[in-house]
């Protein structure tokens, strides 16, 4: 089983890179996939955090517990659940807004930076976070995670997206060559 | 027995989609889909959270397949536009949480002491009071059943994943129009905000209960029987020609009010006796690996998810344990834990969301002899398998 975990503050597009994770799990590659969306009491901000669970057995327990995958996107969710991550878990930071500790083993990406000066959308960030954690640890093929992405954004803003999680798809599998995360089985 | 297990799916082959396409719901999202699907065509409502998503869906949903949808100014009047929408024809439902079935309970009790055939879907919610309103909890089982004053033929159906829950709003329609009673749905926040492969196509596990049309004429029309708990029994739409009257108060065969000591007694026997007596009917339960269990864990919804992960934990440890899985909390499966259970049971664990609730009822049932062990958790998160492996233990 894989758990992956994305967490960041509420209306990052955090739970929207969870679902498109998940479907692309369930609907094209045929897994048993759980999303669970988690929020706090408020309408909006605060922080939110989205768990993809995927296994080729039926899941019971809808929680992850240790996280094969965690991308952090704000500074309060890396501190609040870097505990959850499995020995040699693959940690993904957005660089400019999260210092982790260097014995983390944390590998940063500048997700902000490049959604702001390369997309030139902000909210494409968590896009090119999915992008990212697809690209370096393969837990899905990337067609099947562009075609879950195409499958649900409006045409309106389907290609800034598509453009989004492409770089981050090509981020990610440049760092794999050289970060070789621990091999992931669904 | 009802029986909602989750298909395993192939995995993956190849690069395309698979020969049985899924697709990913939310339990909330599959209660509506499920009033649908069992010809739920009104549905009235006041938004809470975790519920809120089966009203933002239905309120798509309806005006388009020619149905209605009301958002009431609170969940009492949801309740009583739910009763008198049911009166005039309509399968009706509504959904709440917490806080709102405390409010639902008056009209709750007059649908059932007027017979009124409805569903409402409960999704729990941390109590008592607001609570947490985005965290889990089981703690309205005891308000399905004894929420309203006066004894009521209480039935409420507890769905364990996405799938079921659709599965149990098809069977709780359909339950509500044979015995002419409200139904409660108790699903939770983990399985409302869940997501989870849900096939394409669903295929329903019971034909689709239609209301009856009388078949004799006006005159002869009695809306309450004259025997005692008769189920599934012609319902005449109100206005329609056919005479009767609508009450709460303990009425005759034709409805209105009496205070003859002979029809109080058939009144109120009636009302309990037809789900009472049909009990075994409507009582269901899953066995999750049972064979030779030394320990019974007895567990309802999504805390069942987690006693099934802890159960196949231990049964890798060549640990003999199993999972008793209440289906209908109302009316409780006693038949089938007793023999669940059986003799050679050393304990029986009954892990819930809440301080014992489901527990007071299972020791009602077991032998004197049989230790009834509580596993409780009320922080609003789903409880732990490794919790319930720790005590299992313990009792081993």
């Amino acid at each position: 089983m894989i758990q992956a975990r994305f967490a960041g503050s509420g209306g990052q597009g955090i739970q929207f890179a969870g679902s498109v994770l998940a479907e692309a799990a369930a609907v094209y590659e045929g897994h048993n996939t759980v999303q669970v969306s988690s929020f706090g009491p408020e309408a909006r901000g605060g922080s939110t955090k989205c768990d993809v669970l995927i296994s080729s057995r039926t899941i019971y327990y809808p929680r992850a517990r240790s996280l094969d995958v965690f991308l952090a996107m704000n500074q309060k969710s890396s501190d609040r659940y870097y505990a959850d991550l499995k020995e040699h878990g693959c940690f993904v930071i957005d660089s400019g807004s999260v210092s982790a500790a260097a014995e983390l083993d944390a590998i940063g990406f500048p997700i902000t930076q490049v959604a702001l000066e390369e997309i030139k959308n902000v909210i494409t960030a968590s896009m090119i976070g999915l992008g990212i954690v697809v690209g370096l640890t393969k837990i899905v093929s990337d067609e099947a995670v562009i075609k879950a992405l195409m499958d649900r954004t409006p045409p309106r803003v389907a290609e800034i997206n598509r453009q989004a999680l492409e770089r981050g798809l090509k981020m990610g599998s440049r760092a794999r060559r050289s970060v070789r995360p621990h091999v992931l089985h669904a | 027995m009802t029986k909602a297990r989750q298909k395993k799916t192939s995995p993956k082959s190849g690069d395309g989609r698979k020969a049985d396409p899924m697709r990913l719901v939310s339990g909330n999202k599959m209660i509506a889909e499920g009033a649908l699907a069992a010809g739920c065509r009104f549905f009235a409502g006041y938004p809470i959270t975790p519920s809120s998503e089966i009203m933002e869906y239905l309120a798509q949903k309806m005006p388009r397949i020619g149905g209605k949808f009301i958002q009431m100014e609170d969940e009492i009047a949801s309740m009583g536009a739910v009763i008198g929408a049911s009166l005039a024809g309509a399968k009706a439902m509504t959904a709440t949480s917490g806080p709102g079935f405390s409010l639902m309970q008056e009209h709750i009790g007059y649908a059932a002491m007027a017979e009124v055939p409805c569903v409402i879907a409960n999704v729990m919610r941390s109590g008592p009071s607001t609570g947490l309103p985005t965290k889990t909890s089981q703690g309205d089982f005891m308000q399905a059943r004894f929420g309203s004053h006066g004894d009521i033929p209480a039935i409420a159906l507890v769905p364990e994943s996405p799938i079921e829950c659709f599965h149990l709003t098809v069977r709780a329609f359909n339950l509500a129009e044979e015995y002419r009673t409200p139904v409660v749905l108790l699903s939770d926040e983990v399985n409302a905000h869940m997501r989870e492969n849900v096939p394409m196509k669903i295929e329903l596990e019971a034909e689709i209960r239609e209301r009856r049309e009388p078949e004799v004429p006006p005159s002869w029309y009695k809306h309450y029987p004259e025997e005692v708990m008769v189920r599934d029994r012609p319902m005449a739409v109100f206005g329609e020609g056919y005479r009767f009257h609508v009450t709460g108060l303990t009425h005759d065969h034709e409805g209105f009010p009496s205070s003859k000591r002979d029809q109080i007694i058939d009144c109120h026997t009636h009302l309990v006796d037809k789900v009472r007596r049909n009990a075994h009917r409507i009582a269901a339960a899953e066995k999750y690996r049972m064979r030779e269990a030394k320990i019974v864990i007895v567990a309802a919804g999504s805390a069942a998810r987690s006693a099934k992960e802890a159960v196949k934990m231990l049964r890798n440890m060549r640990i003999k344990i199993g999972l008793f899985r209440p289906i209908t909390m109302w009316p409780f499966p006693k038949k089938q834990l007793q023999e669940a259970v059986g003799r050679k049971a050393k304990a029986v664990l009954v892990v819930e969301q809440n301080f014992g609730q489901m527990a007071v009822i299972v020791r009602y049932y077991m032998p004197r002899r049989m230790p009834v062990v509580h596993l409780n958790q009320v922080d609003g998160e789903l409880i732990e398998p490794e919790k319930i492996i720790a005590k299992v233990t313990e009792l081993y």
